[in-house]
């Protein structure tokens, strides 16, 4: 991976910033929100400096960029990718391209630019991820691979893109997964760290939504146990995720996403149709089978009796 | 002469089409949104609630409002199709405290991050990254998570209640941030406490005080915009406390009167994407001051009534708004009564078979989820966008609102300005 | 002649255990009787199992997991779930002709005294490897869409309540053919009873 090559600086104690463009394809701005969110965005600003952001202040506007095709350090691309989409009336597949090829790292940014996500959904055929279309490596970057790290997910935590940057700007390697997702925010399921882990554990579900009992996995069509992602680790907006606040994983840092049915579980016969991952149906069925003879009774009531 | 501006810094972007004299004062504006994304033919074929994953994908900064959208537009196809359904008190109060601090974190971000910025930058102003405000929206959005698990594209309001199901430990906590956001209101973006805010509007003193909003008031003074920017004078609001107001004369509202004209669109050899949205067949002003003029909050009321519809007017209906918002979180904080149901399971969604509307009071107006549901499977789906109101594109006999408030400015520039006092989406008006 | 191993020693007292369990049912057979038949002292059969329903609990594990494996190998197999279902058939009624004891003993001894299984095995847990393989049966062939989808146990019931019975009433001695004639006729009943509409 390319890093950064060190400046020399007149002062010393201000090292030059990363030049960053921050370009759109097909998107809902989700993760440009999402990235505001950081808590910690000033001190990020200050390794960074945007030549181009859609909505923070920076050094050129959209259609000073793509009339002078500025160099960068990164680029990070949000949204989908077509090739007749136009931005300031250029169309993306040279905008694409030129950008790409005048920049040193390539965040794709979101699980749209990743791998088509949601707006691949009305022209599948036209609309893919930047390196992926969904699971194959076909996008139109697909000779620049090298150069780009895959943040999936919809929308991205800002703390994985500015792990990432962090990394960058420090010249470390990082290391990826088999689309291109750092393995360390990757590595995870959105299953580990889950509140509910217990009643998984015991095989527990939860009757219905609103409890803060059972296990999404059995019937709410939770995909935690097969979604790579450090939902439960690095919590949302510092305090949250969506399995803490009762909601079932949608898979959203995955390929696949969006799948349908999205609020139930596929099951054939019972049985979920998805096992939680790496786990042969037959060692879970046999372990789920025993966990769940045994009628844990405090599992069964609720976690507090009597909140009023 | 015929200029093209690209409308950068908004959520996506739009292109006017200026038609100016000699002197530069804009005689035509052409409001054009060149994206388009389908988000409908999406949802067309999927399970009913899958719209609770996907709706919010509209939009970046105002998905809750397409979830909550999303979710009362199932609930009334429940009703329809002949199925009850309960929201504990608990659930809606919940569905409201979230739905509140997406507007919230809304018009700082509007304040900060596009009106501050984009009237400096044309007084020729350095204009730096608003961190106080960006924190400080964040802070608003962690309230929000500690119900919806995270913000944005939570899921977490499905017919029947929500997911969460909160302790006091959340409800402690979020009271906490709102007494952070009031300090930060109250000493940053006002300059008075937020309680003496309508007293100095009704007052007409509020360009006196010392914040950042007042700090936009001189900016638009120095610029001569504060009193430009007067539209029709049409006003509505299809959400809560609906109602309609021509001038000065008050009426109800019916979700029935609303129409889409796509006659302008490309698809019928026009230039935009963006459907106009009417009612009665005329167009109509959405949004904050819409919504403080039908509520009759007194101080918009009688800035409207000294100044009309005039940028100062709307710019000042947005922070109002947000002074009521955070009053209104409070009270639903302190009041939650955390020993109802969070959720009632309702029938199984695969029973219904109805048609269901979802009206929501978005961050730019009203906004509804129209849809049509077999054996719980969506077969229409239409949504209509707060800026598709206010951002729509008429012909000269009969303007948009937002064309007609530009129409007279002394520059491209200036009007440009007044278009973002109606803060633009442009995700949500082409979905 | 080397010595058996404590575990051999126990898997033939519990082929004698199991023949007289399925043969005088769980309360009439009592540990003396159990030594009795095997050779051995009462004392030295409480070395090997520490109560009797400890033994009827590790006999119906191993009557299990006999079953469980036969199952396996047949959802290893490359065969249709039609031909699965006919295989499944034909194993249980070769089972139930060439050791009726096991058979027996499920029916007679394992369903029908609960109370004793209750403590040491509780649900499932004791004929787990062979649930397990029925439900990888069934979950594989509504996969690849042969079996309609339904609740597990409406299907289970079906089909191991089917074969019980059959081997019951085959026990009764009222059939008029041998029960292996019947194989293809309730392996057919069993699958369009099952199979998808």
């Amino acid at each position: 991976m390319n890093t950064p090559s060190p400046k020399i600086s007149t002062m010393p104690s201000k090292p030059v910033k990363l030049r960053v463009i921050w370009l759109q394809g097909i998107t809902c701005n989700g993760n440009t929100h999402s990235f505001l969110n950081d808590p910690s965005l000033g001190s990020l600003l200050e390794c960074i400096e945007f030549i181009h952001h859609p909505l923070l202040p920076c050094s050129k506007t959209l259609k000073e960029v793509v009339k002078k095709l500025p160099k960068s350090d990164i680029l990070i691309f949000e949204g989908a990718y077509r090739a007749d989409f136009e931005r300031a009336e250029i169309r993306m597949e040279s905008l694409l391209m030129s950008l790409a090829l005048r920049t040193k790292h390539i965040i794709s940014l979101g699980s749209c630019a990743s791998f088509g996500g949601i707006f691949k959904e009305s022209a599948s055929e036209h609309i893919s991820g930047i390196l992926f279309d969904k699971e194959s490596e076909s996008g139109p970057l697909h000779s620049l691979r090298k150069k780009v790290i895959t943040l999936s997910g919809c929308p991205i935590h800002p703390k994985w893109i500015s792990f990432v940057i962090d990394m960058i700007v420090q010249g470390k390697k990082i290391s990826l997964d088999e689309y291109r997702r750092p393995k360390e925010l990757y590595g995870y399921l959105v299953h580990n760290g889950c509140l509910r882990n217990e009643y998984f554990e015991w095989k527990v579900d939860s009757d219905h939504f609103g409890t803060k009992e059972g296990c999404l996995y059995y019937a709410q069509g939770c995909q935690g146990p097969f979604t790579h992602g450090s939902c439960n680790k690095i919590l949302w907006n510092g305090v949250s995720s969506k399995t803490r606040s009762g909601t079932p994983c949608v898979g959203c840092t995955e390929p696949s996403f969006p799948r349908t049915e999205l609020f139930t579980t596929k099951t054939y016969m019972s049985i979920p149709a998805e096992m939680p991952l790496g786990v042969p149906k037959r060692s879970y069925l046999a372990l789920a089978g025993a966990a769940k003879s045994f009628h844990i009774k405090r599992l069964e009531g609720k976690l507090i009796d009597d909140n009023s | 002469m015929i200029t093209h501006e690209l409308i950068e810094r908004i959520e996506g972007e739009a292109i006017l089409d200026f038609k100016t004299d000699k002197s530069g004062i804009v005689e035509e504006a052409d409001i054009r949104f060149v994206h388009f994304r389908g988000m409908e033919a999406i949802l067309e074929g999927r399970n009913a609630l899958d719209a609770l994953v996907i709706a919010p994908r509209v939009c970046g900064i105002c998905g809750h409002s397409h979830l909550i959208a999303a979710v009362r537009m199932i609930e009334s196809a429940y009703i329809d199709a002949g199925f009850s359904l309960t929201i504990t008190p608990k659930a809606h109060s919940i569905r409201e405290i979230t739905l509140k601090c997406e507007l919230i974190q809304n018009h700082i971000k509007w304040l900060y991050l596009v009106m501050l910025h984009e009237s400096g930058k044309l007084l020729g102003e350095e204009v730096n990254v608003s961190l106080k405000a960006l924190y400080v929206t964040s802070q608003i959005n962690q309230l929000s998570a500690l119900f919806s698990g995270q913000w944005p594209h939570s899921s977490y309001a499905i017919p029947g209640g929500v997911t969460c199901d909160p302790t006091h430990i959340e409800v402690m906590q979020a009271l906490k941030i709102l007494s952070e956001v009031e300090q930060f209101v109250g000493k940053e973006v006002l300059g008075c406490p937020l309680e003496k805010f309508e007293l100095h509007l009704k007052n007409d003193s509020h360009r006196a005080l010392e914040g950042d909003f007042s700090k936009l008031l001189h900016r638009f003074e120095r610029l001569n915009l504060l009193n430009s920017g007067k539209s029709h004078g049409r006003f509505l609001v299809l959400g809560e406390n609906a109602g309609s107001l021509d001038h000065s004369e008050r009426s109800g509202a019916d979700v029935a009167l609303v129409s889409e004209d796509s006659s302008h669109t490309f698809t019928h050899g026009g230039k935009t994407h963006a459907k106009n949205a009417l009612y009665n067949g005329a167009f109509y002003e959405t949004g904050p001051l819409a919504r403080a003029l039908i509520t009759e909050r007194q101080g918009i009321a009688s800035l409207y009534q000294r100044y009309g519809d005039c940028a100062q007017t709307r710019l000042s209906a947005r922070i109002d708004e947000m002074v009521t918002l955070i009053a209104h979180v409070r009270l639903l904080l302190t009041s939650l009564d955390l020993s109802q149901p969070s959720f009632i399971p309702p029938s199984h969604i695969e029973s219904i078979s109805g048609s269901g509307v979802g009206i929501v009071e978005a961050p730019r107006g009203s906004l509804i989820h129209r849809a049509r549901i077999e054996r719980g499977k969506i077969v229409e789906y239409s949504i209509i966008t707060p800026t598709q109101w206010n951002l729509g594109n008429g012909t000269a006999s009969n303007l948009g609102v937002a064309q007609r408030a530009m129409i007279g400015a002394e520059s491209i520039t200036k009007a440009s300005l007044i278009f973002r006092t109606f803060d633009v989406c442009s995700v949500c008006t082409t979905h | 002649m080397a010595r058996p191993t404590k575990e051999e020693r126990k898997i033939s007292i519990m082929t004698k255990a199991l023949e007289l369990f399925s043969k005088e049912g769980f309360y009439q057979t009592t540990m003396p009787s159990i030594a009795e038949k095997i050779g051995m002292s009462v004392g030295n059969l409480y070395n090997y199992f520490t109560s009797k329903e400890m033994l009827a609990k590790d006999l119906i594990l191993y009557i299990a997991n006999i079953l469980g494996e036969h199952i396996r190998a047949i959802n290893e197999s490359d065969r249709t779930t039609q031909e699965k279902i006919e295989a499944i058939v034909h194993m249980y009624f070769k089972i139930a002709k060439d050791r009726p004891e096991t058979i027996e003993y499920f029916l007679r001894v394992y369903l029908s005294n609960r109370e004793v299984f209750q403590n040491c095995c509780s649900g499932m847990i004791c004929v787990s490897a062979f649930v397990t393989e029925m439900m990888i049966f069934f979950e594989e062939g509504v996969r690849c869409g042969e079996l309609r989808d339904q609740d597990f146990f409406s299907a289970f019931g079906l089909f191991m309540g089917y074969l019980g019975g059959m081997v019951f009433i085959n026990g009764e001695n009222i059939l008029s053919k041998p029960l292996e004639e019947y194989e293809h006729t309730i392996a057919e009943n069993i699958y369009y009873a099952l199979k998808t509409r």
